[in-house]
C-alpha cells in the first residue's frame, strides 16, 4: 500500500435516470513547494494535477489540482446513470505516477 | 457563538477542500447565527462525515493483509483464535493465558510476541514507527485500524464485575487523577469538571460530563486531518503524557491499560464508531 491507493465509492444499485454520488479517497501527500527549515533545500512539489471520471470508457468529467488540495483528498461528484457499468477514475500527479480504480454499478 | 460558528465552518471547509462548502464559510463571518441554524450546521456536518469515506479506511483495507502477514488470526481477543468482530468492544479485559489485564494494542503487541516472533523491543519500535511523523502508512496502524473497525456498532461493554478489572480500573481512576511533574498537572486539568475547557480553539470532552467519556473513546483509532495519518489510542496517551511534562511514556505499559480501563469503563454502553475523524 502506497501512494496513489483510491477507495471508490457508489451505491450498489440505482434507478435509471437517477443521480448518484461517487465518493472517493486518494491516498497523497500533496506537499506544495517549499524549502526545508534544517538544511534550507527547496524541496519540490508533489501532488495531484489531473483526474478524470469515466464511466464505460467515455469521460464524464475532468478536475485540474494543484498543491491547494488537502492531503489524503475526499471527493464527491455527482453522476446521473443511465445503464449498467463500470465508473472508473483515472488520475496522474506531477512526478509521472499514474493510477485508476474502479466500481462497478447496477442500473435496474 | 459567531466564534463557534466560524470555527465549525473553518473545519467543514479544511476536511472537505475549497469549494465544496465555501460559501458557508463566507456566511459565517458575514452574520451572527441563531442556535437552530447552528444546529442545522452541525447536523449537516454529522452527515457529510457519515455518507463520505474516511480516509482512515484505507488504513484498514492495508490491514487486513498485515493482520495475516503477522499471523494474527492466532491471536485471541477475547472471543476465540482469529474472532474480531466485536471484539474492541469487550475490551480490556483478563487474559488468563498472558495473566494480565489487556488492552487492545497490548494485546496486539503481545500477541506479536507470541506468533510474529518479534522482541519486546521490535515490538515497541514497530508500534512507534509512524509516531512524530506526517503521511506515515504504517502497519501497526493499519492492523490496529483494521480490528476496531469490525467492532463498528457493537456497544462498549467493559466487566467491571471481573476483580482484576475492577482493580485496574481503580488505578486508572488514581493516575487519571493523580497530579504529577514538574508542571503539576493531572489528566483531569483539562478533561473533568463541570466547566467547559478549550485548548486553543478545541473544546475539550470531560469525564464528569456524562456521554463525553464514551464518545471521546469509541472513535478510536481516528484520522487527523492535520497530520494527514491515523492516531491510535497509545499515541494519544503519549502525546497528553508528553504535554503534561509526565516521565516519557511507553507504549504497551500498564499506564496505559489502566488508563484504557477507565476511560473505556466510563463510556459503557456507547456505540463503537471506527474511524473518528479529527481536526
Amino acid at each position: 500500500m502506497a501512494i496513489g491507493t483510491a477507495i471508490v465509492r457508489v451505491p450498489k444499485e440505482a434507478k435509471k435516470g437517477e443521480i448518484i454520488r461517487v465518493q472517493m479517497v486518494i491516498t497523497h501527500p500533496m506537499t506544495p513547494p517549499r524549502r526545508d527549515p534544517q538544511t534550507g533545500q527547496e524541496v519540490p512539489p508533489h501532488n495531484l494535477t489531473k483526474l478524470v471520471l469515466l464511466y464505460n470508457d467515455r469521460v464524464v468529467s475532468e478536475m485540474n489540482m494543484g498543491a491547494g488540495v488537502s492531503a489524503n483528498p475526499f471527493i464527491a461528484l455527482p453522476l446521473k446513470v443511465e445503464e449498467s457499468g463500470v465508473i472508473k477514475i483515472a488520475y496522474e500527479d506531477n512526478k509521472g505516477g499514474k493510477w485508476e480504480k474502479s466500481a462497478e454499478i447496477k442500473v435496474v | 457563538m459567531r466564534k463557534k460558528a466560524i470555527l465549525l465552518s473553518a473545519v467543514l471547509t479544511s476536511l472537505l477542500g475549497a469549494g465544496f462548502v465555501g460559501y458557508k464559510h463566507a456566511k459565517a463571518q458575514d452574520q451572527e447565527l441563531s442556535p437552530e441554524e447552528e444546529i442545522r450546521l452541525v447536523q449537516e456536518f454529522n452527515r457529510m462525515l457519515a455518507e463520505g469515506i474516511n480516509p482512515g479506511e484505507i488504513w484498514a483495507e492495508m490491514g487486513k493483509e498485515a493482520f495475516k502477514k503477522y499471523n494474527l488470526d492466532k491471536c485471541d481477543f477475547g472471543l476465540g483464535p482469529g474472532k474480531i468482530e466485536g471484539a474492541l468492544a469487550q475490551l480490556p479485559r483478563y487474559f488468563p493465558d498472558a495473566k494480565k489485564v489487556m488492552d487492545l494494542e497490548t494485546r496486539i503487541g503481545w500477541c506479536l510476541q507470541q506468533y510474529a516472533g518479534m522482541t519486546p523491543d521490535q515490538v515497541k519500535k514497530f508500534a512507534k514507527e509512524c509516531w512524530g511523523k506526517r503521511q506515515c502508512m504504517g502497519e501497526y496502524d493499519a492492523i490496529v485500524m483494521y480490528i476496531s473497525m469490525a467492532s463498528n456498532g457493537y456497544k462498549i461493554n467493559v466487566n467491571l464485575k471481573d476483580p482484576q478489572v475492577k482493580r485496574m480500573y481503580e488505578i486508572g481512576k488514581r493516575i487519571y487523577y493523580a497530579r504529577l511533574g514538574p508542571w503539576d498537572f493531572n489528566c483531569a486539568t483539562c478533561h473533568a469538571g463541570q466547566k467547559e475547557v478549550r485548548i486553543r480553539a478545541t473544546r475539550l470532552w470531560s469525564a464528569d460530563r456524562p456521554g463525553e467519556a464514551g464518545n471521546a473513546a469509541s472513535i478510536f483509532p481516528k484520522y487527523l486531518v492535520r497530520w494527514s495519518q491515523p492516531m491510535t489510542m497509545h499515541y494519544r496517551y503519549a502525546e497528553c503524557i508528553r504535554q503534561m511534562r509526565w516521565p516519557t511514556f511507553e507504549p504497551h505499559s500498564d499506564l496505559a491499560v489502566a488508563l484504557s480501563t477507565f476511560l473505556y469503563a466510563t463510556g459503557n454502553g456507547t456505540e463503537i464508531k471506527v474511524p473518528g475523524i479529527g481536526r
